[in-house]
């Protein structure tokens, strides 16, 4: 408790209008109903994002697992490529390595080091696993995990410092993406 | 903000009253007496110096020692009397773009040296871009004041950010561009050092028409190192007239140009098919005279960016090219995979399992087999008819 406080107080203060509420146990409904997914219990929930589910224990920076919804076409706006219903789970995996190296940041140089085929809400997708540097040379570690269902793009993210919080906190992200279930 | 920032925005006020009193300096003397000559430049210098270290440490500048040494080394060649003073760094990025900081680091992209076919296209860009460094260009007119949006988009292309890098309008023009007349002058003095050094001038004005080329065929926006000013035509005709009763130099020296730069050149194409950057990569890999400079299985890059592009008639496109990548190089296991892929989803099944069988056994460590294999599994079954 003394940690979401903590939180509120300093959301407060940034945040403005930003809201923030507990995770619970059970299924969480995704924000148009699409999808539900079990979110680690006691993290800290953006809950004024209205598109995206985002979590976190200690901090945005440090640890977040997010849940996006997109229209399929809109799937890859920085290099401005639709998920076409065509295409195989590795040319999806292809598109979305494409699209986080052309954000013209840090993740230009990013190293992937897994991309491999994965059932998500019990359909094929990939599951991507990367790696880039901060301006101060800090390692993290990111997990991409998209599907494409009824044309929609579905993407399931963690984030973390390589150091110490990835390692510590990927089976919450693992057990979050494994009650991933597409309505 | 960081420290540097900090330090940018202090000496603001007193750099942009140098460069609105507009006063010429002379060009900087070689050897040890290349050095700022009042405290105004020697902030600027120090502001440079702070960017330098900046990029040092955010792991975009190549560790490549044999690649830096043969730039720098063709740096000396044209600026002898200024060596250890201009110093050449490759830039992680795949942007055509080069810049030249006031305190004489040359930052040259590696997007830009995959595009050079010999060592004296090289030589005539780090003649100009020397030559914005020796003739002081920073402080010779406030005209070379440019956008500050420009400076943070050029270095956010190299993922370094500009926050408070804003302020500093000097060490920004040398980054974004000068005027029209330092550039052609800049055009000049390094045609020049260009002849001096005993390169080809014929090549100079090549460089400029393959990037004007390039960038109509792409319809990527012009690079930022010609961003202020029809940058690219103007270079083209500077170097075209400059060049015009030129002959070929009678001792060039040796040029291992293209044998030097082939895994960066190769590197900087995966990199750009990684990017979904396929028109990039149509437009190079389509130009005869360049072809020769890649493997010989060059046309599974081709193929790659014919399926990432999808339009009307691709799929045929890439399959042919793959095609004619297997057939120059048919232990080269991507393409079978990628023609493997193609098959599958064009339902021939049997060409599909043999592709895929062929890429699983030629690619025994590849990381993505797993791929292959859920394909292979899945052309079996539809074969058979589950």
């Amino acid at each position: 408790m003394k940690r979401l406080l903590a939180l509120l107080a300093i959301a407060a203060l940034l945040g403005g209008c930003a809201t923030y509420a507990l995770t619970e146990a059970g299924p969480t409904a995704g924000p148009d109903k699409s999808y539900s997914v079990e979110l680690p219990q006691n993290w800290v929930r953006l809950s004024s994002d209205e598109k995206r589910v985002i979590v976190t224990r200690d901090g945005f920076g440090l640890q977040r697992i997010m849940i996006t919804r997109t229209e399929a076409k809109d799937a890859f706006p920085k290099i401005k490529k639709p998920a076409g219903d065509k295409l195989l789970a590795s040319e999806l995996a292809e598109l979305q390595i494409a699209e986080l190296k052309s954000g013209g940041s840090q993740l230009a140089n990013l190293t992937v080091l897994e991309n491999l085929p994965a059932r998500i809400g019990g359909r094929t997708g990939f599951r991507l696993r990367i790696r880039f540097l901060n301006d101060d040379g800090l390692a993290f570690d990111q997990v991409w995990c998209g599907v494409l269902d009824k044309g929609y793009y579905y993407l399931i993210s963690f984030h973390a410092p390589e150091l110490y919080y990835f390692d510590k906190y990927l089976p919450d992200f693992d057990r979050a993406l494994a009650s991933f279930k597409l309505s | 903000m960081r420290r540097w920032a900090a330090a940018v925005l202090i000496a603001a006020a007193a750099l942009c009253g140098a460069a609105a009193r507009g006063e010429p300096l002379p060009p900087l003397a070689g050897g040890a007496a290349a050095a700022p000559a009042s405290d105004e430049e020697r902030r600027v210098w120090e502001q440079a110096d702070e960017i330098s270290e900046l990029l040092a440490k955010s792991g975009r500048v190549l560790d490549d020692p044999a690649l830096t040494a043969y730039v720098q080394r063709v740096a000396d060649r044209l600026f002898p009397e200024f060596k250890g003073h201009i110093r050449v760094h490759i830039l992680k990025a795949q942007s055509l773009n080069a810049f030249a900081l006031p305190n004489g680091d040359i930052y040259l992209h590696e997007g830009i040296l995959a595009r050079f076919r010999n060592e004296s296209q090289l030589a005539a860009l780090l003649g100009h871009e020397g030559t914005h460094f020796v003739d002081r260009h920073s402080f010779q007119s406030s005209e070379n004041v440019k956008s500050t949006t420009a400076l943070g988009t050029v270095l956010a292309v190299v993922g370094v950010p500009a926050v408070g890098l804003a302020a500093n309008l000097l060490v920004m023009s040398s980054v974004t561009g000068y005027s029209r007349t330092l550039e052609a002058e800049a055009d000049e003095q390094g045609y020049k050092r260009l002849v001096a050094a005993g390169y080809d001038p014929r090549e100079a004005p090549k460089l400029f028409q393959l990037m004007m080329d390039e960038v109509k065929a792409s319809g990527a926006d012009e690079p930022f190192f010609f961003s202020t000013h029809p940058a690219l035509q103007d270079r083209y005709d500077n170097y075209l007239r400059l060049s015009k009763d030129a002959q070929p130099p009678k001792d060039p020296p040796p040029d291992r140009y293209l044998a030097t730069f082939a895994d960066l050149r190769l590197a900087s194409l995966r990199t750009e098919v990684s990017m979904a950057r396929f028109k990039q990569v149509i437009a190079l890999l389509k130009e005869p005279e360049r072809r020769g400079d890649y493997p010989p299985y060059l046309d599974y890059y081709l193929g790659e960016a014919y399926r990432q592009r999808g339009d009307k008639g691709d799929d045929e496109l890439t399959k042919a090219a793959y095609l004619k990548a297997i057939a120059a190089a048919p232990g080269f296991a991507p393409a079978h995979r990628g023609l493997g892929m193609q098959l599958l989803k064009a339902g021939a099944w049997d060409d599909a399992i043999r592709e895929l069988e062929t890429y699983l056994s030629l690619a025994q460590d590849s990381n993505d087999r797993a791929y292959a294999q859920m394909y292979l599994e899945e052309a079996r079954k539809r074969k058979e008819g589950k």
